[in-house]
């Protein structure tokens, strides 16, 4: 898509600019404005990155259509993640059970990734 | 790994290999509905048992321990397991839709948030079955109450980790409907041609990834404390952990607003036959709705002494300006309609009114003076949950009644349907409104027990609870029947205004079985309809013709 | 020369009695804009109405009406937030605050007396009608919150630091309660306090009656 799209991310983060500067100046504390710059500065830099992005996104319809029905390499990734915080209160052996499910997953992740590109060459193929 | 020259994607998606690892967002959206769903009735249940042992002063039913775990895993699970959720699982499964995508984007996220929330869910009531209980220090978590001092225990533990769990699965989920809107729009949907539910869901979806990384850090940091301390055991530690809690706070509850306004937009444009009015300045509004629900969410530590008072009393109060907007938009789509009232009609307008009541009481609470009073007591209890139960669930059952014939193909029973309404109306009326003058009289919040004048109105409340119950019921009920005795809906049975009704019911895997119509309002299906012929052409159309996005 | 004093009920019931029918003059709006409609504009014939679209002033003037609104209450709401937090040079009484779970003590610094509740019965505040009195505040553990809701007014007690707010308690010869209202943990529901309003001299006497007691 086109740049445009970034424009509610970026009005949203000069809006949230305005109040920022403006709790800068008016209260004597240091966290409440910094948190609220912060996220000002968070979706600028997002509005930044959309605006980029969107030149040239051809044929992105085509990228998820590759995508497989069934994808249990996310699953992995869930199982791991959520072995691996749960680990970090109940041990070392769960954090580790999860880091190896995770990669798992995130290895199903780049096959599955593999498997959609070679998808699209053969659909672009000519 | 394999080297395969020639694809190998599986293409079955049903059955429960489906059901675990289906990409289909509208199957992600389903699952993540169901388990908010699961959530709901359990924290229903501990809201049963709230008002049960409300019922008289004194303990009766559970003793002040379990009293405190009840209360705190209602609200951490109502506002982490359900409503956040389900508030996410709509536009997961309908902003492709209505931006004519063949698909979400970042599908595969999708599904991780959907898999993280099962494993936020599970981790957080696991704390039942600990020694100490879950998590009970409410569902805000302030230190030093949940520090390992106060709240010693694995169940704390769990309650933190559930809590880090489900707010990446909400951050995950946001992210994914952000990039459709940024990037898989159909040609000719231009920012200003999306639908008022879109809208909605990207501000929505705005909101959760700014406010969840104050979160994560808040309950690392809360983690952290627990287990090392020396975070926030300064004499400014408690207060920057509710600035870093609040920060999340805030947003939160609008992400929890967003979409159901949104929904209700949809279904009064339907329903009373009217292009939605005051589009433009519904999306102003909502663009300063969302900066200013940014910007606000120090007016619940107003009573701390802590925080500029004044600045964030300007800001709250301020939040009249775009709500005020919102609500003639809806008010004045419904003027000059022809209106059918149906269900989803009821629940609109029930959402409107009551939503009103928990806005209004809002503003009241955001004047410091009247706060002071007000604030940690029941007046709050009873503003919060006209806001959210009486309001956002609301919205959420026209949502449901609206779009139930797209999702499933089939019709939800009208008669059924009255008697929910009508039960969840009085029952939530009932329960929630003496709670304002509960607490305008002198009884303060998370309570188990209370003095003796503050009986009879917490009998109206808890029977009014029961009789919400009864309205959930009714609820079931219909869905049950629903789907057993099917009666079957077509593409556009209520002739809708945007594109997910431009398709089958359900819809295909890849959502469109049919060439979308031209794209020139945010009102398309509406325009290709009717087009010229209502003495209203849209005005994009004579600007310009067939602009791509 | 009269000292203000610091009247946070007065203000409170003031301010709501402002708030409140703004409110229901709003509620009742909205509730007719939506209501009348479905007698107004029930469909009763087939096809669509006419789709006029909103003149484009409508939104600019109402939003500026919606501001005016902002701009009265808040006016209305600072000049209440400074006359409640205004510099007391000199309270008529200090009395310092400590919460922890889950009682209270009252400590009258200038008096040397102290007041702390048993296993049944709640502490008790006594304090003199009419007078400006300084209260610190601090918790000794989780944040509690000191609130007397006959005076409209709450502040929470923290943890390793003081908070100070003036209060004046109108009227005489009365109990009222007072109550926790941060959840604290177990008790929390059973933290309470009580609020006893003398006359000045009856509270001199009091305070006498209490140092000839503690000697």
């Amino acid at each position: 898509m086109t740049p445009t799209s970034a424009i509610p991310l970026a009005v949203y983060a000069l809006l949230i600019g305005i109040t920022s500067a403006v709790l800068w100046v008016w209260t004597p504390y240091t966290l409440p404005p910094a948190l609220l710059s912060g996220g000002a500065l968070l979706f600028a830099v997002l509005a930044f990155v959309v605006a980029l992005r969107g030149q040239g996104e051809a044929h992105a319809d085509e990228a998820e259509r590759t995508v497989p029905d069934l994808s249990f390499a996310t699953v992995g990734v869930a199982l791991g993640i959520i072995n691996i915080l749960v680990g970090l209160y109940l041990g070392l052996y769960l954090i580790l059970i999860g880091a190896g499910i995770l990669a798992f997953g995130l290895g199903g992740w780049i096959r599955e990734a593999r498997a959609q590109r070679r998808a699209r060459e053969i659909v672009d193929a000519p | 790994m394999s080297s395969a020259t020639t694809t190998t994607l599986p293409r079955a998606r049903g059955g429960v290999l489906g059901l675990i690892a289906s990409t289909d967002h509208k199957n992600v959206a389903i699952r993540i509905f169901l388990t908010g769903f699961f959530f709901f009735v359990a924290g229903g249940i501990l809201a049963l048992l709230i008002r049960t042992e409300l019922y008289s002063p004194g303990q009766q039913l559970v003793n002040q321990d379990h009293y405190n775990e009840i209360f705190s895993m209602h609200g951490s699970t109502m506002i982490y397991l359900f409503v956040v959720p389900i508030s996410l699982a709509l536009g997961i499964y309908f902003v492709p839709l209505q931006v004519g995508a063949a698909e979400i984007a970042l599908p595969r996220l999708a599904l991780l948030g959907w898999w993280l929330l099962i494993g936020g869910g599970i981790t957080m009531w696991l704390g039942w079955f600990t020694q100490n209980g879950p998590g009970d220090a409410g569902w805000t978590a302030y230190d030093p109450l949940s520090d390992a001092t106060n709240t010693p225990g694995d169940g704390m533990y769990l309650w933190i980790i559930g809590v880090m769990l489900a707010a990446t699965s909400a951050a995950l989920l946001s992210a994914c409907i952000l990039a459709t809107v940024m990037r898989r729009r159909a040609p000719g949907m231009t920012l200003l041609r999306m639908p008022v539910f879109t809208w909605s869901m990207l501000m929505t979806s705005v909101l959760m990834i700014v406010a969840a990384p104050a979160l994560l850090v808040a309950m690392a940091l809360l983690f952290w404390e627990r287990v090392y301390g020396g975070v926030f055991n300064t004499s400014g530690g408690p207060i920057a952990y509710q600035n870093l809690f609040w920060f999340f706070g805030h947003p939160v509850v609008y992400v929890m607003f967003f979409p159901f306004v949104g929904a209700v937009g949809e279904v009064i444009a339907t329903f009373s036959r009217k292009r939605f009015f005051g589009y433009r300045a519904h999306v102003a509004a909502l663009l300063l709705f969302t900066a200013l629900s940014t910007s606000v969410w120090a007016h619940h530590m107003f009573a701390t002494g802590q925080i500029t008072v004044k600045y964030f009393s300007l800001t709250s109060t301020a939040l009249i300006i775009p709500a005020g907007i919102e609500y003639l938009d809806l008010v004045g789509t419904m003027w000059g309609g022809r209106i059918r009232l149906g269900v989803p009609m009821a629940f609109a307008i029930g959402f409107i009114l009551q939503f009103l009541v928990g806005g209004l009481s809002g503003i009241f609470s955001g004047s410091p003076p009247l706060d002071y009073h007000v604030t940690d007591t029941y007046f709050i209890v009873g503003h919060f949950h006209y806001t959210l139960f009486a309001g956002s669930l609301f919205g959420f059952f026209a949502a449901f009644y609206y779009w139930w014939p797209k999702v499933t193909g089939t019709f939800l029973r009208t008669g059924i349907g009255w008697v929910h309404f009508a039960l969840l109306f009085v029952g939530a009326n009932l329960t929630f409104f003496p709670m304002f003058f509960l607490g305008y009289d002198g009884m303060p919040r998370r309570v188990g027990d209370y003095a003796p004048q503050f009986t009879d109105l917490n009998r109206v409340s808890t029977i009014g609870a029961f009789i919400i119950a009864l309205g959930i019921l009714a609820w079931l009920v219909n869905i049950v029947v629903s789907l057993v005795r099917r009666e079957p809906a077509p593409a556009d049975p209520w002739d809708g205004h945007t594109l997910e009704w431009a398709t089958s019911s359900p819809p295909p895997r890849h959502n469109f079985d049919r060439p979308l119509p031209p794209i020139r309002s945010y009102a398309p299906l509406f325009d290709a309809r009717y087009g010229e012929g209502v003495g209203y052409p849209p005005p994009e159309a004579k600007r310009s013709e067939g602009a791509e996005a | 020369m009269l000292v203000a004093l610091v009247d946070t009920r007065g203000e409170f019931e003031d301010l709501a009695s402002t708030y409140l029918p703004i409110a229901i003059v709003v509620f009742a709006l909205v509730l007719l804009g939506t209501l009348v409609p479905l007698f107004l504009f029930r469909a009763r014939k087939p096809g669509l109405p006419s789709q006029k679209e909103e003149p484009p002033w409508l939104p600019i003037v109402y939003g500026a009406g919606l501001a005016a609104i902002v701009a009265v209450l808040i006016t209305l709401t600072f000049n209440a937030q400074d006359k409640i937090s205004a510099k007391v040079a000199h309270p008529g009484l200090q009395v310092n605050v400590t919460a922890a779970k889950w009682n209270w003590r009252f400590d009258y610094p200038a008096q040397h007396i102290s007041q702390i509740g048993g296993d049944t019965t709640p502490t008790s505040l006594v304090v003199p009608t009419g007078t400006n009195i300084r209260f610190n505040l601090t918790s000794l553990d989780v944040i509690h919150s000191f609130w007397i809701p006959y005076v409209r007014f709450k502040r929470d007690a923290f943890p390793r630091r003081t908070t100070s707010f003036v209060l004046s308690f109108p009227g005489v010869g009365y109990h009222t309660a007072g109550r926790c209202a941060e959840y604290c943990g177990l008790k929390h529901d059973q933290m309470i306090f009580t609020v006893e309003v003398m006359s000045r001299s009856g509270f001199n006497a009091w305070v006498a009656q209490r140092q000839k007691g503690q000697a």
